[in-house]
């Protein structure tokens, strides 16, 4: 926070504090006589109640032009909530700004919570952070080198600019993290996840990523040298993305999951490649033969296509993402497995069309007719609907429950078999005698809900929340409870033959192996 | 089993002469007695001995008639009678007493205890402790006192020289090592790994060959200079990785160090302790001038932060005496060989032999003016003056083999030296520098021992410039605690083939053995015979491929013969493994083991810093068999020894792999990702706790070198929480526990049938509670004597019970005769009960039980030179016990007072055996018969035996005999 006072008049201002990244708090600067100014901050922790506490130092600095700033005393600290003040009796006018400062280097951290934490440009340097938490945490221009992030977390954490340098990262999470600029050089990342992780101009030289999980991480930028172990897939993503692939004979190459943003791959011969949900955005296939090649959920926005061999089906994903197809005729063609979030289907008729497992989540359904289509596992959060779209109503229940709120909902002996329902929220609901076989409900949330002699055979629960949920009688046979929280659940002549369960909460609090 | 089990253990103090100049006591080691002299006539003449407990290494005279003895095995100290010569009491301490001293007002007894780092202070009115005294050092050993008597000085003996590693920390097994700080950029060659040790140059130039093959990736050793930079062997400043803002870098916090403690200066009467540092990394003996009130410290120390074989030839350590202040706590240094310039590593044999070479003894005399300094590795006795320079340009006067300790008599003009190697004492006039006279003590040392110790020890014989030998850094048949970088640029890349034995596929013909090594901790030389291949890497077949180091490590011109190789192998076959000193006296593995030094890294539940829980070391035996199950660690780590198995699993079976021309065993290797697939011997784990003392997590550091083959690890449990992804804090505990408690086998043996659970070989060591002794004085009840011969009554025990003590006023010593569960007397004819035997015991004739390695009882107790004819029975008939060669002219048959009883069981025979034969009962039931049916085969014993024939001969009559074959 900057804040200008003329010596000569008494002035106090409240202005909000933006110094750093840390946590916003206000700073006052009142006149103190007619030379003198005193400027004062409340202490407050880096990190969220319930993290570890994280009271920063405090530098008062001091600037003529708000260019050029100097260092005004030396640091201050306080207690949490404590006031601090600093006199200035220069006399000359100036403007102020308070920075924190977070020195933790060599600081013993580890297995403690920093979720959230506004820790931008903190010292961490050679601190042990085995196991900690910093999900979500601002640590834009910090300094991680050579800290012990084994086993970290560190989900969607902003660490622009940041140090990771010589740093001991195997089996961290990073999915989700913007990791721009990073100097990860030296450091040991094998058996790491960098899940969607921006990479862009980040420094990995000399760094292991041996067995480290890139799926959907944006290379574009990063650094390499020839002593960066990375896995033979994402080595290849990275060359693509690049050094470009023009002409390349890819024939067979898995690039599934793959961010190749803005790629070249203009004449390359991709016949039987696996390009399953890779992002081909802006990425240029003109000239090239996708025969035979996976491209379920490809994300084709922008990408540029022009004498390329490719199904039809794909080229007409391929428009309808890039140029809508609003109120187009459809009907009956084959759409399943296609990416086509926010893509305009307004009006659009797909009758008899196959939409199996389609991706439609955004997408303008307005209007839109899918009488005898085939809905199986259509993905709807987030998608438009209106009293002129013809849908069937399981396909409308499930929008309901995704995009309306299914919480509270009795929709006892609803048909929601082979639907996806992921994520979904359905606290307090009643779901008795519901059929929901085969169908894909990972992360969804069953929490207090009745799902008495409901039948989940074969369906995928995934990190599924069943706490204090009534089972009974209830057919889960054969479902994935890998990372499901059942506890509290009744569970009296429910059916768990065949069931997968790992990590799983059990009903008595304890967890499956 | 033999009668001599081979610890290898080395004199402290061996040699004290009486306040009133009469009497010389000398630790006769491999005896395990005090042997008492008589000195007035010039010539030491012996009184007799007394026995004292398992590995006397340092004597001292309390009073003019007492004398205390500390016994490193025994771990005790005998508090001997000297106008009886016998043990008046037997004072158990902590582990591996080295020296003791009296000081302080009123006098204490200062015991310097090695294993744990401590000295035990006792009063010795009432013997006991007053308090222990934590050292922050490893293994103090030698002590002297200030002239005063107000302070005690304890010289660390495996001190360390401040000498460390930058090296990558450990990894999962199954995961590739981090990044070498070494090729970090901003270090001083930029990355550059292997640096050159030249400025930009290797020195001796790099084989053009390897040019293509580059060297592995490997740490740097660097040494703390006197100006507190840490320095590699290029001058290249390694300190901001160390101790700077970069330390985490290498592992460390900033400010880290290592203090190099070397001599403990302990005030006797508070106990207060501060430190001289600097010295040299190993403090053998020291003495305090009774002038100047300096304290001369005389050992060696190594220059193991120069890198490369050819460059270290014949040159790796000096010989020191160092003279630090006693107020100040500063040192001045002098080389005792300053006829060496180290330029070359051989000289003429002339200037070999000025050479001194591991010296083990000095004292000063009265006026402070000369000291005496020996040297047990170069056979020989030097002089210095006050400032430490050596006197005179005259050979220095040539001992007996492995001179030791010494007494100075200077109303005589004598010094008396124990020549530990050849078992005598050298009596030299000091006037003129002459031996006078050499007495021989009596020996029971193996004569494969004598042979072969010459060319692990001797410094003349096998180095070029003649003060260095193997054992300048296998100290004592063990370890420096360094790591050396003994690569050689000039040499070759050596081929891995099909005779090496893999736990895993042959690796790629790239991970063959490079020359260029990187830093290897030293390993200890205890039971490696028959669990080849040798070092770290498995790189030498056998003991026979060592000559290169006897040539081209140690400047030895010609090297060994044949012959002499196999005398050093089999020496080298003899050393076994002291008593596990975290066992409890079962040897089983402690359920409640405290670890102190051992804490928490933050993983857990307890916080960082926090001392780690007890172990369990039962539960970490499981851990051991079952972590990463279903292989655990006995995947690679058989037991009871540690090592790979020196078999292969044919699909069915596991089966011996048939040794080598020479004899030499083929132990499993592994090639594993997280040592960037080189290949590495799997190494035993029996020594782990030598090992510690390294400290990475404080600033701190006893130690710069710890575990794995460069020793960057510092803890066990940062071993075993890196390695194997342990975060459980008990878990932990119990493991660590269970590695500390490795050593004294009976641990559950792998299977011939289970490819997840090989045989391992058999390891020569002892049960813990070998050398546990009790002194009793009078017949009431004693747990410890009846635990002591619980654990000797076990047919299969690994121990012998014997006893000395007094009866009529006679010294005598009984065996424990296990089968019988009767004492036998020295002599044949006398036996007694344990009851009947303590009833003996009385004040003036105290009676001292010892535990002792099996088959060496009878020697120790009844039967000294092991000629088969008893102590006393020889002395009765006026024979030397101490004389294998002579025997009584009518000794007690070996077999004799046979008897037979019939009855209606049958036939019954009665003899009497003396020494453990394997006797036959035979018979036949005419004379005429030439052969003789064999009814009972391996009776064996000593004393009462019988065999039954059951059958009733239908015959009038049947011969019988028992034949000893």
């Amino acid at each position: 926070m900057n804040f200008r006072v003329p010596i000569l008049t008494s002035i106090a201002i409240l202005l909000a504090a933006t110094a750093g990244a840390q946590r916003n708090f206000d700073i006052s600067v009142k006149a103190n006589g007619p030379r003198s100014v005193v400027v004062s901050w409340p202490v407050q922790s880096a990190t969220p109640v319930g993290d570890l506490l994280v009271l920063p130092q405090f530098q008062v600095q001091r600037s003529a032009d708000l260019k050029s700033w100097t260092p005004l005393g030396a640091p201050l600290s306080g207690a949490l909530h404590q006031t601090l003040t600093l006199a200035d009796s220069s006399g000359v006018a100036s403007f102020y700004k308070v920075q924190s400062i977070i020195s933790l280097a060599y600081a013993a951290l580890d297995n403690v919570t920093l979720s959230s934490g506004q820790l931008a440009a903190a010292d961490f340097f050679g601190a042990e952070l085995f196991g900690a938490t910093l999900n979500q945490a601002a640590l834009n221009g910090a300094n991680l080198g050579a800290a012990d992030l084994r086993n970290a977390s560190l989900i969607s954490a902003n660490l622009t600019d940041a140090s990771l340098f010589d740093v001991e990262a195997s089996g961290a999470v990073f999915d989700g993290s913007v990791m721009t600029g990073v100097n990860a050089s030296f450091g040991d990342f094998q058996l790491a996840s960098f899940f969607g992780v921006v990479l862009s101009n980040a420094n990995f030289g000399s760094a292991d990523l041996t067995g480290a999980d890139l799926d959907f991480a944006v290379f574009n930028g990063m650094k390499l040298d020839s002593n960066t172990l990375m896995d033979p897939k994402p080595t290849l993503i990275w060359q693509i993305v690049n050094l470009g692939a023009p002409g390349a004979n890819l024939d067979g190459q898995d690039l599934s999951s793959a961010a190749l943003l803005g790629a070249n791959l203009n004449g390359a011969k991709l016949t039987n490649a696996n390009l399953n949900s890779s992002e081909l955005i802006n990425a240029d296939i003109r000239n090239a033969n996708l025969t035979g090649a996976n491209l379920e959920y490809v994300n084709f926005q922008g990408t540029l296509v022009g004498d390329t061999v490719m199904d039809i089906e794909w080229l007409l994903v391929w428009y309808i993402l890039n140029h809508g197809a609003p109120g187009d005729n459809l009907k009956g063609t084959n759409l399943s497995f296609a990416y086509l979030e926010n893509a305009n289907l307004h009006g659009t008729m797909l009758i008899n069309a196959n939409l199996d497992g389609t991706d439609l989540s955004g997408a303008d359904l307005r209007g839109a007719n899918f009488l005898g289509a085939n809905m199986n596992y259509v993905e709807l959060p987030g998608s438009l609907l209106n009293g002129s779209t013809v849908i069937d109503s399981k396909s409308l229940l499930v929008w309901d429950i995704l995009n309306e709120g299914g919480d509270g909902v009795n929709i006892a002996g609803a048909n929601l078999s082979q639907v996806y329902l992921a994520g979904a929220s359905l606290r307090e609901s009643n779901l008795s005698n519901a059929v929901c076989t085969v169908s894909v409900m990972s992360d969804a949330d069953f929490t207090d809900s009745n799902l008495r002699l409901s039948n989940f055979s074969g369906s995928e629960l995934e990190g599924a929340l069943l706490v204090d949920a009534n089972l009974t009688s209830a057919n889960f046979s054969n479902t994935d409870l890998t990372d499901a929280d059942l506890l509290g659940a009744t569970t009296n002549g429910a059916n768990f033959s065949g069931a997968i369960f790992s990590n799983t909460i059990l009903p008595d609090g304890s967890v499956s192996p | 089993m033999t009668n001599f089990f081979n610890f290898e253990n080395n004199p402290v103090h061996p040699v004290a002469l009486g306040p009133d100049g009469t009497r010389l006591a000398v630790c006769n080691l491999p005896d395990d007695r005090l042997e008492i002299l008589d000195v007035t006539s010039g010539a030491p003449v012996s009184l007799g001995s007394v026995t004292v407990g398992l590995e006397p290494v340092t004597v001292r005279f309390r009073t003019a008639t007492e004398m205390w003895v500390a016994n490193r095995v025994s771990s005790s100290i005998s508090i001997v009678d000297l106008a009886t010569m016998r043990v008046r009491a037997t004072l158990s301490v902590s582990n591996e007493p080295a020296d003791v001293v009296f000081a302080g007002s009123p006098p204490l007894a200062f015991i310097s205890c090695e294993r744990f780092g401590q000295v035990q202070v006792v009063n010795p009115s009432n013997l006991l402790t007053v308090t222990n005294i934590p050292l922050d050092g490893k293994r103090p050993r030698a002590m002297a006192v200030s002239p005063d008597g107000s302070t005690v000085y304890a010289a660390f003996f495996q001190s360390g020289n401040a000498s460390t590693i930058i090296t990558t920390g450990i990894a999962p097994l199954e995961s590739l090592p981090r990044a070498n700080p070494a090729t970090f950029p901003d270090t001083p060659y930029g990355g550059t790994d292997p640096p050159p040790n030249s400025g930009t140059q290797f020195v001796p130039a790099l084989n053009p060959a390897l040019s293509n093959t580059p060297a592995p990736v490997t740490g740097m050793i660097v040494k703390k200079n006197i100006a507190g930079r840490w320095m590699d062997d290029n001058q290249g400043d390694w300190s901001d990785l160390i101790n700077g803002d970069n330390a985490a870098l290498s592992g460390r916090l900033p400010g880290w160090d290592m203090p190099d403690h070397d001599l403990a200066v302990i005030n006797a009467n508070s106990f207060t302790v501060h430190y001289a540092t600097g010295l040299m990394n190993v403090c053998m003996a020291l003495d305090v001038n009774p002038v100047t009130g300096q304290i001369a410290v005389v050992g060696t120390d190594a220059i193991n932060q120069i890198r490369f074989q050819p460059v270290l030839d014949g040159i790796f350590v000096r010989v020191e005496v160092a003279l630090v202040d006693p107020l100040a706590l500063t040192n001045q240094t002098a080389d005792l060989n300053p006829h060496l310039n180290y330029q070359t590593p051989v000289v003429s044999a002339s200037l070999r032999e000025l050479s001194l070479g591991d010296p083990r003894g000095v004292v000063w005399s009265s006026n402070g003016a000369t000291g005496y300094v020996t040297g047990m590795g170069s056979g020989n006795l030097i002089t210095i003056n006050a400032q430490g320079n050596r006197l005179g340009t005259n050979p220095p006067v040539a001992l007996g083999q492995g001179p030791t300790g010494m007494a100075l008599d200077e109303a005589h003009s004598r010094l008396y030296v124990y020549n530990r190697f050849d078992g005598s004492i050298s009596t030299v006039n000091i006037t003129n520098q002459q031996v006078t006279a050499t007495l021989s003590l009596f020996d029971p040392t193996p004569e494969v021992i004598k042979t072969g110790r010459p060319f692990l020890y001797d410094t003349q014989l096998t180095s070029g410039l003649g003060q260095v030998s193997c054992a300048s850094c296998h100290v004592d048949g063990r370890t420096d605690g360094l790591a050396w970088d003994l690569g050689d640029p000039t040499s070759t890349i050596e081929i891995i083939d099909n005779t090496y034995n893999f736990a895993q596929p042959l690796p790629a013909v790239t991970n063959n053995y490079h020359p260029m090594k990187g830093p290897m901790t030293t390993l200890t030389l205890q039971d490696i015979i028959g669990h080849e291949p040798f070092h770290w890497r498995g790189d030498r077949q056998g003991i026979e491929e060592f000559n290169i180091a006897f040539t081209n490590l140690q400047g030895m011109p010609n090297g060994l013969d044949t012959n002499e190789m196999q005398e050093l192998k089999s020496f080298l076959g003899t050393i076994g493994f002291e008593p596990n000193p975290f066992r409890p006296i079962n040897n089983s593995l402690p359920i409640n083991l405290a670890l102190p030094g051992q804490f928490a890294l933050g993983r857990g539940a307890l916080p960082f810093g926090a001392p780690l829980p007890n172990g369990n070391a039962s539960v970490g035996l499981f851990i051991f068999q079952t972590e990463q199950a279903p292989n655990g660690c006995v995947l690679c780590h058989t037991l009871p020894s540690g090592l790979g198995t020196d078999m292969q699993f044919n699909g069915t079976m596991w089966v011996q792999i048939p040794p080598g021309s020479n004899s030499d065993h083929h132990l499993a290797m592994v090639a594993i990702p997280r040592s960037d697939n080189l290949p590495f011997k799997i190494p035993q784990l029996r020594n782990l706790f030598d090992k510690t003392g390294m400290d990475l997590a404080h600033t701190n550091s006893r130690a710069g070198f710890g575990f794995t083959h460069d020793g960057g690890i510092d803890s066990l449990v940062r071993f075993v929480q890196d390695s194997f992804e342990l975060t459980d804090d008990q878990e932990t505990a119990d493991l660590v526990a269970f590695l500390f408690s490795f050593s004294g086998s009976a641990l559950p043996l792998g299977s011939l049938t289970d490819s997840n659970n090989a045989p391992g070989v058999a390891s020569l060591d002892t049960p813990a509670a070998t050398g546990l002794q009790i002194t009793l004085s009078n017949s009431a009840p004693s747990s410890l004597l009846t635990t002591l011969i619980s654990l000797a009554s076990n047919t299969n025990s690994q121990l012998d019970l014997v006893a000395k003590g007094r009866e009529n006023g006679l010294p005598r010593g009984w065996f424990y005769e296990r089968v019988g569960a009767f004492f036998q007397s020295d002599r044949l004819a006398e036996t007694e009960t344990p009851a009947q035997l303590q009833a003996l015991a009385a004040p003036g004739s105290e009676q001292t039980y010892s535990l002792v390695p099996a088959g060496s009882g009878e020697r120790i107790g009844i039967d000294r030179d092991a000629n088969g004819y008893f102590d006393q029975d020889e002395l009765d008939a006026g024979y030397n016990p101490a004389n294998p060669l002579l025997v009584p002219p009518n000794p007690p048959p070996q077999i004799g007072g046979i008897t037979l009883a019939l009855s209606t069981n049958g036939v019954t025979l009665n003899w009497y055996a003396v020494s453990r034969l394997a006797c036959q009962l035979q018979y036949k039931n005419s004379l005429a018969n030439p052969s003789w049916t064999t009814l009972s085969t391996n009776v064996a014993g000593i004393g009462p035996l019988f065999a039954s024939d059951p059958t009733r001969p239908t015959n009038t009559a049947r011969f019988y005999r028992i034949v000893a074959p």
